[in-house]
């Protein structure tokens, strides 16, 4: 009955999309924090992004886990930070908002933390994030520098040890509406995310 | 309660627990929207387990149907009635509440709405555009001032741009390079921040000869503001170089186009945003709405199952009950699980059972006293030396015990069978038969019956008594026998060894006296007499000396006969024996023919051989004596072995072809002083048959039909 029910309302889902990549990240370790960056590409489905621009907040997390490598046993978690990144659309002027929040207060695009307010034109400040004429303009923002300054817990043996992060870059369905969170775990056009990459963290 | 009821109650609690709680997710509750995934996967689980249960349920049921177990079809029937009154009306609720929420969906989404925000939203952007258009030609102005002026980061040009700003009513208002470099601004916050340059499309777009460009973009209060950008190309007197400058103009979109632009736009937006959701949502719904339905089914069908098997488990608990009832068990007792009327029918059940056991103990109880009793009966009379026989009323064989067995004697075929059929396989039986058959008016009767058994030749008192109808046979008879053979002996020997004792002394002792007076009556009166006297008293006194003598002999015959015989037993070859005793009677060649027609490998029989002797011999001389004178007498002697009883015998006859036995003393021809002859002392035949009986043997005389006399002799092989 249910497959019956799902096969009646999702006849016509829109094709699969593309995955994130991980293109790049640079980490490094600055006193009792990391500071973190990552490249990315971020190609949004047609599905997710006529929902940005039918005014739904779409929101792509970068899940990041710090590993110490150990050589007979699993890596040990030493921590896991999410940054977040949110799209919209600004109805009113037509423009495209990114809003970054992460745990040391996130960043994008090369710029300081937009927590002063957007920027408009291409990759201005205005009000609290960052707003881009066009989608496209948004997520290129987005994937060429994704950032954040993790706070570490504990002070990291960086001579003596080896760590590495592993990083994915998924979207955020707890963060959807509610109707379309249901229909975003069953749809093949809002299965994306990337593959959990790992990256040696350097002294 | 036990951990498998709690765990019963508990499943459905949870499991209904779940389905509420997705309900109200589906319903966008605040508490409960975040965990909408997880709530459906647990009602997904739910659904999985119970079509599991169901599964292997409908499995169960399966099997006890084929094993046609108590109470399967019942639950399978009441399976179907609970399963088709709940399915039936949850398909067609499922079914109406699906369409209803596809057509309530679609009905929000009207068509004239939908016009009406799409004018409001052109309405706007004309509105907007118009405003665009002079704010552009504004900026244009002020530009051309600013044109006229040489344009440097000093105070003067500031101060020019915050009069243009104030004149113009703008927020902020600055001069840039075309390489986006600030060269002097003016802003209505007291020019704090350093003033955003314009994009570099926007750049590149004055430069390459736009005029102008303007661009709605959200303020830092939550409204809106125009950015506006536009050439400013300074006038030769003003610069020499004619150097191209940017002036971009940042004005706050009046209130009243803010609100009522936001307003058509918010509401313009939310209904983008509703026709975007239209299609998870139903699907959000109907999935909801269809997990609900199965897992409401398949907990109706799952209680329904329970219910079912609930209320046929008495049933089929009787049915088991009722079997083993039937095979004898009355030890079941069925558990009373409700206090319903099938609780009641159980209650029932077990009183009855208990009723049947107790009967069936007392019985039971009944049977070992019965047995116990037959099991000292048997006892009782397996050690009684006397026999019982018991028959029924036609003298069938009932029982019998190990006397009689031993006694007449009885095998294992006997039983059952009649009495008189018994005498057609076991000859020797018919006197005792005839005894007990003869028809009788009294209830008891008693008789001694002579026996040719295995033992011998014995003699039997029968006592019959006509069983009573409480006895369990009735009309059927019980026959104590009693050996008296030893008894009678006994006392035959007590009474002839009194008998002689008597003679000697009555008869025997004034016989001497009376000889020897003769005697000497002779001796002293003889030579005295003279003839005739003389001759006179010598015959008289010759007779008495005679007769005295005969007188004597005949006493010492009778003593002999008289006295009990000591025997002497070894096993004796007995046609050797005849042979001897035949050859002392070997009569004158021609008169009397004698014939030996002896067994060979004839067995040899325990006899003391002095006394076997004295019996043949006897039978001879009596044989002799019988053909004496007559022509082509003869007599044979035989010997062979013979089965009287079950046991094994030898029989001798002695066979003359004389005149036989007088009829007139055929019956008492071996009683004492029966004879024929003048000079016998009728102890003859006497004496051999106490000879034959001192051996447990048996002899009979009878004239066959061929002629002459006949002496049959059985002597058993011990």
């Amino acid at each position: 009955m249910v497959t019956a029910a799902v096969m009646v309302i999702i006849p016509a889902a829109p094709a699969a999309a593309r995955d994130f990549r991980i293109v790049d990240v640079a980490a490094a370790v600055d006193g009792a924090a990391i500071d973190f960056r990552a490249v990315l590409e971020l190609p949004l489905s047609e599905e997710a992004a006529e929902a940005v621009d039918k005014g739904i907040a779409v929101t792509l997390g970068l899940n990041i886990d710090l590993l110490r490598e150990r050589e007979w046993w699993w890596d040990k978690g030493l921590g896991t930070w999410q940054v977040r990144a949110e799209l919209r659309r600004h109805r009113p002027s037509g423009r495209y908002l990114v809003r970054v929040d992460g745990p040391g207060g996130g960043g994008s695009g090369g710029l300081d933390s937009g927590n002063g307010g957007f920027t408009s034109g291409n990759g201005e400040a205005t009000g609290n994030g960052r707003s881009f004429p066009s989608l496209d303009a948004a997520l290129e923002h987005l994937g060429r520098g994704l950032g954040a300054r993790l706070p570490l817990t504990e002070s990291l043996q960086l001579r003596r040890e080896r760590y590495r992060l592993k990083v994915k870059a998924v979207v955020l369905f707890d963060m959807l509406p509610a109707p379309l969170r249901l229909w975003a775990y069953v749809a093949p056009s809002w299965r994306m995310a990337s593959r959990a990459s790992s990256w040696p963290l350097a002294p | 309660m036990t951990p498998a009821r709690l765990l019963l109650a508990l499943v459905p609690a949870a499991l209904l627990a779940a389905l509420v709680m997705l309900a109200l997710a589906a319903l966008h509750s605040p508490a409960l929207i975040r965990h909408y995934p997880v709530l459906l996967a647990l009602n997904i689980a739910g659904i999985a387990l119970l079509s599991g249960v169901m599964v292997y349920g409908a499995w169960r049921l399966a099997l006890h149907l084929r094993a046609r177990r108590p109470g399967a079809r019942l639950t399978l029937r009441m399976l179907t009635a609970f399963g088709a009154l709940a399915l039936a009306p949850l398909v067609v609720v499922y079914f109406f509440s699906v369409q209803f929420v596809n057509r309530g969906i679609d009905s929000w989404f009207d068509v004239r709405i939908e016009e009406a925000l799409n004018k409001a939203s052109l309405l706007r952007r004309n509105t907007l555009e118009a405003l665009r258009r002079d704010l552009v030609e504004q900026a244009a102005a002020d530009a051309a001032a600013l044109a006229q002026t040489p344009l440097s980061p000093d105070a003067a040009t500031v101060r020019l741009l915050d009069d243009l700003r104030r004149a113009g009513d703008y927020e902020e208002l600055a001069v840039f390079t075309p390489g986006g470099d600030v060269v002097a601004a003016s802003g209505a916050r007291g020019g704090a921040l350093i003033p955003v340059a314009p994009a570099s499309a926007v750049l590149a777009a004055l430069g390459g000869g736009g005029r102008g460009h303007a661009e709605l973009e959200p303020g830092g209060d939550g409204g809106l503001q125009w950015r506006v950008a536009v050439t400013v190309n300074q006038a030769p007197a003003a610069s020499p170089a004619a150097a191209l400058y940017v002036l971009q103009a940042v004005k706050v979109l009046p209130l009243r186009y803010a609100t009522l632009g936001a307003g058509i736009q918010t509401a313009l937006a939310e209904y983008e945003r509703l026709v975007f959701l239209r299609r998870p949502l139903k699907f959000s719904f109907v999935v909801t709405l269809t997990v609900i339905t199965l897992m409401t089914v398949l907990l109706a069908a799952w209680l329904a199952l329970m219910f079912a098997r609930r209320l046929a488990a008495p049933l089929g608990q009787l049915a088991t009950g009722q079997r083993a009832v039937a095979k004898g068990d009355y030890r079941t007792r069925l558990t009373v699980t409700s206090g319903d009327d099938l609780g009641a029918l159980v209650q029932s059940f077990n009183e009855m059972t208990g009723q049947l056991r107790q009967a069936q103990n007392q019985a039971e109880q009944s049977r070992r006293e019965s047995e116990m009793q037959r099991t000292y009966l048997e006892t009782v009379m397996a050690h009684l030396s006397s026999a019982v026989l018991v028959l029924d009323r036609d003298f069938n064989v009932h029982t019998y015990n190990k006397a009689a067995r031993a006694m007449l004697p009885l095998g294992p075929a006997c039983q059952g069978r009649a009495l008189n059929a018994l005498v057609a396989d076991e000859p020797h039986l018919a006197p005792l038969a005839q005894a007990i058959t003869a028809p009788r008016r009294d209830a008891e009767w008693q008789s001694e019956v002579p026996l040719a058994g295995g033992g011998g030749r014995r003699v039997l008192i029968c006592r019959c008594t006509r069983l009573p109808p409480e006895s369990g046979l009735p009309g059927g008879y019980v026959a104590v026998l009693d050996d008296v053979t030893d008894l009678i002996r006994s006392q035959r020997d007590a009474a002839w060894g009194e008998v002689a004792r008597r003679l000697a002394h009555e008869i025997k002792n004034p016989l001497t006296p009376i000889r020897l007076s003769a005697e000497r009556m002779r001796q002293k009166f003889l030579p005295q007499l003279e003839e005739p006297g003389r001759g006179a008293m010598d015959r008289a006194t010759r007779t008495i000396v005679q007769q005295v003598e005969s007188m004597k002999r005949m006493v010492d015959a009778f003593s002999g006969y008289a006295q009990p015989m000591r025997m002497q037993t070894a096993p004796v070859d007995l046609n050797q024996l005849i042979r001897d005793v035949m050859a002392l009677h070997e009569p004158p060649a021609g008169k009397i023919k004698t014939a030996l027609e002896l067994a060979a490998d004839l067995p040899r029989p325990e006899v003391d051989p002095g006394r076997m002797r004295q019996v043949f011999n006897n039978l001879m001389i009596n044989a002799l004596d019988a053909l004496g004178g007559r022509d082509r007498a003869a007599v044979t002697v035989r010997t062979k072995v013979v089965r009287r009883g079950g046991a094994e015998y030898v029989e001798a006859l002695v066979h003359d072809n004389g005149p036989g036995f007088p009829a007139g003393i055929l019956d008492r021809l071996f009683e004492p002083y029966v004879t024929t002859k003048d000079k016998g002392t009728g102890l003859g035949l006497a004496i051999v048959k106490r000879i034959v009986e001192e051996h447990d043997g048996v002899i009979a005389a009878e004239n066959p039909p061929a002629g002459g006399a006949l002496v049959r002799i059985l002597l058993p092989l011990r």
